[in-house]
């Protein structure tokens, strides 16, 4: 996609807690549930599609030791339990890295910009 | 809070969709099987169309992205100044359709030399009750190669959780009858993928191991050690050993790597006995020999010593009559058309 982002965090959210953030960010946004609840579209109040979330992977260990990038972060590194994607459709002027941001944050997370990350194998 | 609408997009886990390919355009200099794009190839396999990873030029896919990727026969495209090549020969395309349409065979592009790993593919037969362990073939197959264990696994990279057999079983265990597939990783290229079925006897699991061995001598004497050490403890039903060539860190990048050849492979006492294998006919084709027990043998076939080693393989694979083999494996084979 054209940004793949993720969210980290301490605590994964639960999905309600991600849409109340959206509602905060993006007043009269929507979300749709695709594969069972696996992945949510959020729209904004003219239903153009803001960015796509998906399922949170579980880290049980320190996090730099799987995704070889995070310098790039801003999350404290080693707490983080939780990762979180996140894409963003073609055309983004930066408003909905912006929103997505926003979200990280109002769930205690923080956002990671994956262009030119390098996760292990 | 959100509320829920109907949405106005083309497709959130896809850049391009027609009816027979959908792009998935990656901006990441190493494409991960992450959730969305594991959900991009799901989407592809289910649909039944054709999918097409774009990446940049200098781009690398993990082994698990690969591995995916190849199993349900989706292309790789880069695009670079010079346009959009095929990643594996460089061979310009105009339109998608070019990667999969006819077209003459392109020069020969970059072959990187890589590192040359050993892949198990092994289908393994396990009773269905509480003590049984997935994972533990796997340790198995990383003790006869004389490698580490994998030591974190998941559904979608970054793998997060320690490599534990008993989390696994009962992760695996929640999605039964069928499960789908779970990874895990270990140092330099170590990689599997396994599955569990039910089937009418017992639980089938198809793990799929491959790791530099700690030795690269005599590839086909590993080859045919593990596959003993496999038929010896555990009850294997069908396993193959291959090569698979990637950069040292189970990536692959653009351009072409040594053919991965078959070394060996071993039908258990089961598939021996259900096919009525006649070890002498097949020694007249394959360096074919019989391990085991006396009474209920399984059979090894080395695929050393000959020119070409996939000829050989589909010569086996043919004499053996692929329908007979799933319906051996207990698996439901659909009536064509």
């Amino acid at each position: 996609m054209p940004a793949e982002l993720a969210m980290l965090h301490e605590t994964a959210p639960a999905p309600a807690e991600i849409l109340e953030a959206f509602g905060k960010v993006c007043p009269g946004g929507s979300a749709l549930e695709l594969r069972d609840g696996q992945i949510t579209v959020l729209m904004d109040d003219l239903g153009r599609h803001v960015m796509t979330i998906f399922p949170s992977v579980p880290i049980e260990m320190d996090v730099r030791s799987v995704v070889h990038d995070l310098e790039l972060a801003e999350a404290p590194v080693a707490g983080v339990r939780s990762w979180i994607d996140v894409t963003i459709p073609l055309g983004d002027d930066g408003a909905r890295e912006r929103a997505a941001r926003q979200v990280a944050q109002l769930t205690n997370g923080w956002l990671h910009v994956r262009e030119g990350g390098e996760p292990h194998v | 809070m959100a509320s829920r609408s109907a949405p106005r997009f083309l497709n959130p886990i896809s850049d391009e969709v027609t009816d027979d390919h959908a792009v998935y355009a990656s901006s990441t200099d190493v494409v991960a099987l992450t959730a969305p794009v594991a959900a991009f190839l799901e989407f592809c396999d289910h649909e039944r169309i054709r999918p097409v990873l774009l990446t940049g030029p200098g781009v690398r896919l993990t082994a698990a992205c690969a591995t995916m990727l190849t199993d349900i026969r989706g292309f790789w495209a880069v695009h670079g100044p010079d346009g959009v090549l095929e990643a594996a020969t460089g061979r310009p395309v105009t339109s998608f359709a070019d990667l999969w349409l006819p077209h003459e065979a392109a020069p020969p592009g970059v072959v990187h030399d890589g590192v040359v790993s050993i892949t198990l593919d092994a289908y393994v037969r396990h009773r269905a009750d509480n003590a049984t362990r997935i994972g533990v073939v796997a340790e198995l197959a990383a003790g006869a190669l004389g490698v580490a264990l994998p030591h974190r696994w998941g559904v979608w990279e970054p793998f997060g959780r320690r490599w534990d057999t008993d989390a696994m079983t009962a992760f695996l265990r929640a999605q039964m009858p069928q499960t789908g597939p779970v990874h895990a990783v270990g140092e330099e290229t170590t990689f599997l993928t396994q599955r569990v079925g039910r089937t009418r006897r017992g639980l089938l699991e198809h793990l799929r191991f491959s790791a530099r061995p700690a030795s690269g001598e005599d590839l086909h004497g590993q080859a045919t050690a593990l596959l003993a050490r496999l038929e010896e403890a555990a009850d294997v039903e069908i396993a193959v050993v291959t090569t698979r060539t990637s950069e040292a860190d189970g990536t692959v990048r653009p351009g072409g790597y040594p053919a991965t050849a078959p070394l060996a492979a071993v039908l258990g006492p089961r598939v021996t006995h259900h096919l009525g294998i006649d070890t002498a006919a097949l020694a007249e084709r394959h360096r074919v020999s019989s391990l085991g027990r006396a009474r209920t043998p399984s059979t090894l076939i080395d695929f050393g010593g000959t020119d070409n080693p996939w000829h050989r393989l589909l010569d086996l694979g043919l004499a053996l009559e692929p329908d007979r083999v799933l319906s051996t494996l207990g698996v439901e084979v659909p009536d064509a058309g």
